[in-house]
């Protein structure tokens, strides 16, 4: 029965919270519908943190992370009129995002595949953050990017899309062309590298 | 099974992302593994660690980056873009346009007759060119028309019959106790024995046992053949039907336009020959369950409680048995692939049924324990949910807890 009261008590600040936001995002996409540039600026300072953080899991650089982020906003900006405003902004932004991204992915797993990379084992990839480490401000956050950057790239994309963007293991495994037992198996080893490399983080 | 097998399947556990069965394999050993319930509990560590490490600070970036954007959105004018990956996926999504209607004409053919026969009997007769013939008793609905009449005027009179006995009990008169045991055997048969009958038999014409009433007859319909097809809404089910009774007892016409109906209604209102109660879908059971009910003078809740649940089980080895079938085959067979769409839309609605049967149930349900198993079920779900879906179990969650309060 305590258990019962704690959660309500959560549901209920929750679903609050995104009440208001709800309310904020969908007057913005609707006067960024009728042309007002400035409603979708907002929108992009509301989205944009969030979106850097999963692409930039998704890719691992930050280059190619600030390009794609841009293009999706544009893309995104360019296509508003197809927005529904009674439905939440983010999924559709990231779903544009996701696109973009893909190809860059499929890229990257092919270089790993020339480089002979096994299922098994990591490989000591650069760890430097680059220009990243100008947005993070404690070590430890650091760390866990070094840790998030050293993995390959089909562990890495399972592990974003499943961590930063919420998606079950069906939604994953269509969207990388996978099994969902592979998808499994794949976020399985990637929690125990993380597990094994920030154990003291925890 | 080894404890190897439970250490590889945690991972999963935690998302919730295991067929129901293994769910629960796992769960039950869970209690019995210390180790096991550590790992989970990293695992559950590792989340929060994540969410928390993830957070990108604030920066000055942030804004260049947004400015640049702005900048970068050039002309105000929209367009509609492409957002799809690459063109081969456009393919994809257009065999599996074509397959679905593949599927849905193999259906129609397939079930041809099902689907033809409720659209005959919403014509009038003057559209059917012959008068409709029950195929169980070989009348024509005029005849089963009356037998509905004499149907409710039998039960008035032993319900009346067991009143009055009951009555003379009391007085200590004992003298109709023969024809007192009938009338309660033949109750019984109406509350109990014949709503049953409704909703197992498939036939929309069932037969009822003989009555050991003084009428000599053989055979007669189970209970008021009352046409409910197409009907959406519970309150319009119940007073159709009321509506329909007073019409067939001869108390004035009821204009059709003073209640909703479906369309082919509207055009041609049903005469009250072709009365029929018709059960097509498991679904359409509880819609009807008011309309039985009250023809019954059965309790409402009752009766759809009981429905609910039976529906909540078949949603529920339905649901497991696509599931396992799916993590198995890892999703569908190849040659099946452009049909997962198909596939997966269907999933979703077991879900959504499952969501609103189990709310349902707890709503509607007196018993504390019930409503606390429905609160547990839906709270945690064990399937992947939209995120809408998720929307709506909190929704109802809350007014359930609400009702527990």
């Amino acid at each position: 029965m305590i258990n019962i009261g704690n959660n309500r008590e959560e549901t209920a600040s929750v679903t609050v919270e995104n009440k208001e936001t709800r309310q904020q995002e969908r007057r913005l996409v609707e006067a960024s519908q009728n042309g007002d540039k400035k409603a979708f600026g907002l929108l992009i300072r509301m989205h944009q943190k969030r979106l850097f953080r999963f692409i930039y899991g998704l890719l691992g650089s930050f280059d190619m992370t600030e390009d794609v982020v841009q293009d999706a906003f544009v893309r995104a900006y360019k296509a508003i009129d197809r927005v529904n405003p009674e439905y939440a902004f983010y999924p559709w932004l990231s779903t544009i995002a996701r696109n973009l991204a893909y190809n860059q992915i499929r890229k990257e797993e092919k270089k790993d595949s020339l480089d002979g990379m096994q299922e098994t084992g990591f490989d000591p990839r650069s760890t430097e953050l680059g220009p990243l480490e100008s947005l993070l401000n404690d070590e430890s956050k650091k760390r866990f990017y070094e840790a998030v950057q050293s993995m390959p790239v089909k562990y890495r994309t399972v592990f974003a899309l499943r961590h930063f963007e919420d998606m079950d293991y069906a939604a994953i495994g269509s969207y990388l062309k996978i099994p969902p037992g592979t998808v499994d198996s794949r976020l399985y080893r990637a929690r125990k590298f993380l597990l094994e490399q920030l154990k003291d983080l925890l | 099974m080894d404890h190897s097998y439970f250490i590889d399947r945690l991972s999963a556990y935690h998302d919730r992302d295991l067929p129901p069965y293994e769910l629960e394999v796992v769960r039950e050993h869970l209690e019995s593994c210390e180790e096991c319930r550590k790992q989970l509990e990293k695992y559950q560590q590792l989340d929060e660690m994540i969410e928390k490490k993830s957070r990108l600070d604030e920066s000055d970036y942030w804004e260049k980056s947004a400015s640049k954007i702005e900048q970068a959105l050039g002309s105000t004018a929209t367009e509609v873009v492409d957002i799809k990956p690459t063109k081969s996926f456009g393919m994809v999504w257009k065999l599996a346009a074509v397959a679905a209607s593949i599927a849905a004409l193999t259906f129609i053919s397939l079930h041809r007759s099902d689907i033809e026969e409720p659209v005959l009997e919403h014509m009038s007769p003057a559209m059917v060119a012959p008068v409709p013939v029950d195929e169980i008793t070989g009348r024509t609905d005029d005849t089963l028309n009356q037998l509905f009449d004499e149907f409710d005027t039998k039960k008035e009179a032993s319900k009346e019959l067991r009143d009055d006995s009951n009555l003379k009990d009391a007085f200590g008169e004992d003298e109709d106790a023969e024809k007192r045991s009938l009338a309660e055997a033949e109750l019984e048969f109406f509350e109990v024995i014949a709503p049953k009958k409704i909703v197992s038999e498939k036939s929309h014409r069932a037969q009822a046992p003989s009555f050991a009433a003084p009428e000599p007859t053989d055979t007669k319909p189970a209970e008021p053949q009352v046409k409910l097809e197409g009907i959406a809404v519970d309150g319009d089910a119940v007073r159709y039907l009321k509506e329909e009774k007073a019409k067939s007892a001869g108390l004035g016409e009821v204009s059709s336009e003073q209640f909703s109906l479906s369309a082919p209604q509207k055009v041609a209102p049903p005469p009250k020959a072709a009365q029929s109660l018709k059960v097509t879908a498991q679904k359409d059971f509880v819609k009807l369950a008011p309309a039985i009910a009250d023809s019954l003078f059965l309790d409402e809740s009752f009766l759809k409680l009981r429905l609910l649940r039976d529906q909540r089980d078949s949603l529920r080895s339905a649901i497991a048995d696509y599931g396992t079938r799916r993590y198995r085959e890892g999703v569908v067979p190849d040659s099946v692939e452009v049909l997962k769409p198909l596939a997966d839309s269907s999933y979703n609605v077991m879900l959504d049924s499952m969501i609103s049967t189990v709310y349902q149930i707890g709503l509607l349900s007196n018993d504390t324990l019930e409503i606390n198993r429905s609160i547990k079920f839906l709270r945690n779900f064990p399937w992947n949910t939209t995120g809408e879906q998720r929307d709506r179990i909190n929704d109802h969650l809350e007014k359930l807890r609400l009702k527990l309060d």
